[in-house]
């Protein structure tokens, strides 16, 4: 799945933002670093973006910075630092996640709701729900999905990684990779899922606020 | 920075400095760091050079400092040469001299005089350099960019001694900004809102939303005006 990309010239033409504003977003990290990808094209070196992803955040930045300084603001659009937690009716009730899903995969302690979900818990049920309701995986593999990324997402300390879920003659297996990813398998394998969890995160902090 | 019981570092002479968290650090002399440091008010007289990274909320060198890693500075000033082989990133940058920067180059105004070698971007809200040798950098970002041929006057001859054998010219692949003044630059495409092209430039493209002004003797390769 070859991801849509954006040039410089034609996201500025089309959000009516100037060079300018976009370097100091830049700098002020309201953009990170990856989103920048450089290619040559035949009038030289071109800059595109993640063309959804960019779209969906100078939005934000636009709608937010009335009321907010760029240093406030940034420290609201890193990807995963959301102190945010959400107690389990509130999770239920604003319908983020189902319920078969929280009741699956919360402790003891949150079921009793004496103890709230964190951004990064939220966002492994998040993703589990989205799998399983989309009919990708079954209940048995959601289960070893969640194994995965809690034993592993945290090592990625933030940077931008990949989520992958394969078959091969029946056989399911997810993996955590960092972005971009450059695998390739031989022919019996499946790719079921790509999915960018970065993007995830986007998504859901989208829900939440 | 949060000071809580930490100490001030003063140092005449020669030596090497451990690294750490400082609130004050004063140095008259040469003098190494091999570790990472830090400190709310860094003073440099002399030379200095740092393995690890730079970390200071006030920084001013008069002489030479070289940084191995990054050096995090807000408000910084440098007279002498200064280089950094990783990134540069504060928020006021205040030049005399040569600079030299690894990585990207980001703050909110730069301004001064002298040479620059940056080997990523150089982003800032404000640049205004004059250049006495050669600036030269990958990309060039900003809201107002404003770099030109420095006056040669009775500092001229010292200014041919610090950064000897090079004429005063800028060269850059990339230069994008809302306001755009250059003169004696060489670059591939430079785009943006308002942009003055002046005397010495030579530049493959140059796309433009408001307005172009072009001195005669420059060459401009293509021309383009996009309506935004």
């Amino acid at each position: 799945m070859e991801r849509e990309l954006i040039s410089k010239k034609d996201l500025l033409e089309l959000t009516g933002i100037s060079y300018g504003q976009l370097y100091r977003w830049k700098r002020k990290q309201l953009i990170p670093e990856d989103w920048f990808i450089r290619k040559s094209t035949f009038t030289g070196q071109e800059t595109f973006f993640p063309k959804d992803m960019i779209l969906a955040r100078i939005d934000r930045i636009m709608n937010m910075k009335e009321d907010l300084s760029l240093d406030e603001l940034a420290g609201k659009l890193s990807p995963y630092q959301v102190d945010l937690t959400l107690s389990k009716r509130e999770l239920i009730e604003r319908n983020i996640v189902s319920v078969l899903v929280v009741d699956r995969f919360s402790t003891l302690a949150q079921q009793n709701g004496q103890e709230a979900y964190s951004f990064e818990q939220l966002l492994y049920l998040y993703a589990t729900d989205r799998l399983l309701s989309d009919g990708e995986i079954s209940l048995e593999e959601s289960g070893m999905l969640m194994e995965t990324l809690r034993n592993h997402f945290p090592r990625f300390e933030g940077k931008p990684c990949e989520l992958l879920f394969m078959r091969k003659m029946g056989v399911s297996m997810f993996a955590l990779v960092a972005a971009p990813p450059a695998l390739y398998f031989d022919p019996g394998v499946k790719i079921v899922i790509k999915m960018q969890l970065t993007e995830l995160a986007e998504q859901l902090r989208g829900e939440l606020n | 920075m949060t000071s809580g019981a930490i100490g001030d570092l003063k140092m005449d002479g020669i030596g090497t400095v451990a690294g750490g968290v400082y609130r004050t650090v004063n140095i008259n002399g040469v003098c190494k760091v091999d570790e990472d440091i830090a400190a709310q008010k860094f003073d440099v007289k002399g030379r200095i050079r740092i393995r690890g990274n730079l970390t200071a909320d006030e920084l001013d060198v008069d002489g030479t400092m070289s940084v191995g890693g990054a050096l995090s500075a807000e408000r910084a000033s440098f007279d002498g040469v200064v280089t950094i082989e990783g990134g540069y990133a504060g928020q006021q940058l205040r030049m005399n001299g040569m600079l030299e920067v690894g990585g990207d180059c980001e703050a909110d105004v730069i301004e001064g005089e002298g040479a620059f070698k940056i080997g990523g971007l150089l982003n800032a809200g404000t640049i205004r350099l004059k250049l006495q040798g050669r600036g030269s950098a990958r990309e060039i970002g900003g809201e107002t960019i404003c770099i030109g041929k420095g006056r040669t006057g009775a500092w001229h001859a010292l200014w041919k001694w610090m950064v000897p054998g090079i004429a005063p010219e800028l060269k850059a692949g990339v230069v994008e900004g809302d306001d755009i003044e250059l003169d004696h630059a060489t670059a591939d495409i430079v785009r943006g809102d308002r942009v003055a092209i002046g005397p010495g430039c030579v530049i493959g493209r140059v796309e433009y939303q408001t307005e172009l002004r072009k001195h005669p003797s420059a060459r401009i390769g293509e021309e383009a005006r996009l309506h935004g």
